[in-house]
This record gives C-alpha cells, structure tokens and sequence, in this order.
C-alpha cells in the first residue's frame, strides 16, 4: 500500500459531494447565508451536524493512516492512534444518527476535504500536534457550544451523545500531548516544526475570524477555554490562539 | 472413581521457546493486519465498511497487544513480531496490496474468508492443545482473541454478502479466495512448522 497517500485518494460513495471550502463558503455568502453555519435554527444546527460528521470520518480515517503510515513509531503510539481510530468510527455513527435525529442525511450538503489535508502531514510528530492539539481542539470548541445550545433548546439527545464525543475529544488532545513532547525528545528542531504546523492550522481554523472568544449563541465558533484547560492546553497556548483569532484569514 | 495420572495432566504441547516463536508469528499476523485495515479505512467508499474496518483495529491492535506482552513472561522480548516465512510475508503483501477503491470485494474477501477464518482455526487448535494447568495465560489470550475473531468474521461475512450482490462479484470473491487461499497453504499459514 502507498505511504503516505496523496489528498485526492480519499475513497467516498457516489452520495458525497466533495467542494473546496473556500467555495462552499462564497457558495453560502452568495445565498445571503453566513459563510458557516450558525447554529442559530434547527436547519442550521443540521448543516453543522453534517459538516462535523465528516470532520468525523475524515479524523477516522486519518487517524487510520497514521497507524499505517509510521511503523516505526512506538508501539504505544500506535496503540493510542489504534484506539482513536475506534473512537472516532463510534463519533461517526453518533454524528450520523443526530443527523438523522434532525431530519437530514449523508450527503445533504457537501464535503470539504480541509480537515483531511491537515491529516497528511508526513512526520508523526507533526500529524499527532496538527491532528490531535489543533483539528481535537478545535473539535472541543465545536462540541462545547453545541452542547450549550442543545441544552437551551432543550434537545437531550444532542446534548448527552455529544457530550461523550467530548469526552473522547479531550482525551485525543491529551493523546496529542503526550506524544508531541515523547517524539519530539532531544529535538527541538523537529518539535519546532510540529508546533508551528499545529500553530498554522489553529490559524487556519479561525476562519477569519468566525473562532473567537464569546457566548455560545452569540459567536458562530466559541474558544472554549475550560475544556481546552481541562484537556491539557496550557493558558499560554490558550492565550496564543484567543490573540490569533482576532487576526486569521478566511479558509 | 478414576486414578488421576498428576504425569498426565501436565503433558503439554510446545516448549516455552517453541510457544515463544510461535507467540511472535502471532503477533506478526495480527500486527501486520490492524496496519492494513487501518490504511485501507481511508481507501474504502462504502461507509459501513469503513466503520467495520474503523471497529476492528482496535481489537485487532488489543491482540497483537496481548501477545507482545505475552513475550516476557516466555523469556523473550516484548512486542517483537516475526513473520514464520518469505511465503507468509508474500501472502500478507498480497493480501494488502488489494487497495484500489473498486476492490473493496476483494479487501474484505482477503480478511473475512481467508486470513481471519485461518486464525480462527489456528487458535482454536492451539487452545485445545495448550496445557491446562501452566498455560492459562496463552490460553486466556486464544479464548479472547477466538471469540473476536469470530465475531470479526461474522460482522464482515455480512459486509460481504451485501456487496456480492451479483454472480460476476461472486465470482471476483472466489477467484480471490481461492488465490490467497493458495498462497496462504504454499506459507504453511501462521503458525508455519511449529504445527
């Protein structure tokens, strides 16, 4: 099998549409909708449930690759990757069932790859912090508020299956952690690389400023910084990404 | 009442060495498939097989886990998996190499009616082999990895009968099995002469 895999081998069936992001975004903009969903109606929670359960399925399969693609790694490390890959088929089957729970389904809007390109960095050390710290994290700041406003709505169903993902997430970043500092020992060259790769995502996911430090329902991405803390990211870290929030360029 | 025969009792099968390689061909299987399921995850359209593939890694990264561990305490290195030939190595390689997206068939063909179903077997000759009385913790790992496996072969058994939905792909799935069928018995399959 090929190793690493290039970005356009991403196996979907025929009911996924696959767009680049920047254009599902004009695509939105150009139909007065915000660039992202809002989470502000049912439809729109929808949208964003879709968007994350392919977020989902990207990280399985990412998470899958790496396993694959670094052999060398300790076996530890491939433990944790082996172990998040199960965690994440299981966040899939959560997102697609919530998906049906709001009256939608796979393919309903289309996919974008960004989350996917992220997962192809070719050192472990970099994967596991772009992966695992920057995509995980973000993934905390998602469920976090949408298991705030499940909770005003009041809808329990989201609330409690998207709190386990969270649950999950937290310890994905920890994974990240762990094994950032583990794989980067004795080389702060390679460490160096691997943070500014995960810097540069966090950047990236900012969304030109759609990730910022707010209330759930007023902000369309909230940094949530508790759970960030609980999760091991430390209040530099967390401070870094509240300052680049204000300054990120759209997708 | 019956004598016991204590001599009887503790006959056994293979010598710690012996149990020891063969622990490593083990763990050379199970290892050497996780990567291949994990990998194949992100080559694979069907969503229910990716999510069977996705379940099964982990389970399958668990028994190599609990063979590796199993090495020290046979007086071997931990975690340190042995292919038992060339020919196994081939056989595996050609198992993996089946990743182009229209050969999902043949990926779960490869796992669930050739690979897995031979450790099945495997590991179910071996527990009945294995001694009672000081191989209880080879035959805990066998019993937990068996009854997996069995149930890994059922779940992609139906995965299987879902997209052989025609005779042409019943027939792309015995062409396969009966290819790596052969090669896996030209190997002398996991467990090689330790058998």
């Amino acid at each position: 099998m090929e190793r690493p895999i290039a970005y356009d081998k991403l196996a979907r069936e025929d009911r996924f549409v696959r767009m680049r992001a920047r254009r599902v975004a004009e695509l939105r903009t150009e139909q007065g909708l915000p660039p992202m969903p809002d989470m502000s109606s049912r439809e729109s929670i929808r949208e964003r449930v879709h968007g994350i359960l392919v977020g989902e399925l990207q990280a399985m399969e990412g998470a899958g690759r790496t396993v694959y693609d670094f052999p060398d790694a300790p076996w530890e490390f491939t433990m944790d990757m082996a172990r998040q890959v199960w965690d994440e088929s299981r966040h899939v089957e959560v997102y697609v069932r919530l998906l049906e729970h709001l009256g939608g389904y796979v393919g309903e809007f289309p996919e974008t790859t960004i989350l996917w390109r992220c997962a192809c960095a070719e050192d472990a050390a970099a994967r596991v912090a772009g992966v695992n710290r920057g995509l995980e994290g973000l993934a905390c700041d998602v469920f976090a508020q949408l298991i705030e406003i499940a909770r005003r709505l009041p809808d329990p169903t989201i609330a409690q299956a998207v709190d386990y993902v969270l649950a999950d997430e937290i310890t994905h970043v920890r994974m990240g952690s762990y094994w950032l500092n583990k794989l980067t020992e004795g080389d702060p060259e390679r460490r160096r690389r691997a943070v500014e790769f995960q810097e540069s995502i966090d950047d990236r996911f900012n969304l030109g400023g759609m990730r910022r430090v707010g209330a759930a329902d007023e902000v369309p991405i909230a940094v949530a910084t508790d759970i960030r803390r609980l999760a091991g990211f430390t209040d530099e870290e967390i401070q870094r990404l509240v300052k680049t929030t204000q300054r990120s360029p759209v997708y | 009442m019956t004598a016991r025969d204590p001599a009887g009792e503790l006959t056994g099968w293979l010598g710690v060495e012996a149990t020891a390689r063969l622990v490593r061909r083990y763990r050379y299987a199970e290892e050497r498939l996780m990567r291949t399921l994990a990998g194949w995850i992100a080559l694979t359209p069907e969503l229910p097989v990716k999510l069977l593939l996705g379940r099964q890694v982990w389970e399958c990264a668990q028994h190599a886990d609990l063979w590796g561990k199993r090495l020290p305490e046979l007086r071997a290195p931990a975690q340190v998996s042995e292919p038992p030939s060339e020919e196994f190595v081939r056989f595996m390689d050609a198992l993996e190499g089946r990743e182009a997206w229209g050969e999902t068939l043949e990926r779960l063909t490869g796992v669930y009616r050739v690979l897995k179903p031979h450790l099945v077997e495997v590991y179910t000759r071996h527990l009945a082999r294995a001694n009672p009385v000081y191989e209880p913790p080879t035959r805990a790992i066998l019993e937990r990895c068996l009854g997996d496996e069995r149930r890994h072969v059922a779940d992609g058994e139906r995965a299987l009968a879902a997209l052989a939905d025609t005779a042409d792909r019943q027939g792309r799935v015995a062409r396969w099995q009966a290819e790596l069928g052969r090669l896996l018995s030209e190997a002398g399959g996991v467990a090689g002469a330790l058998e």
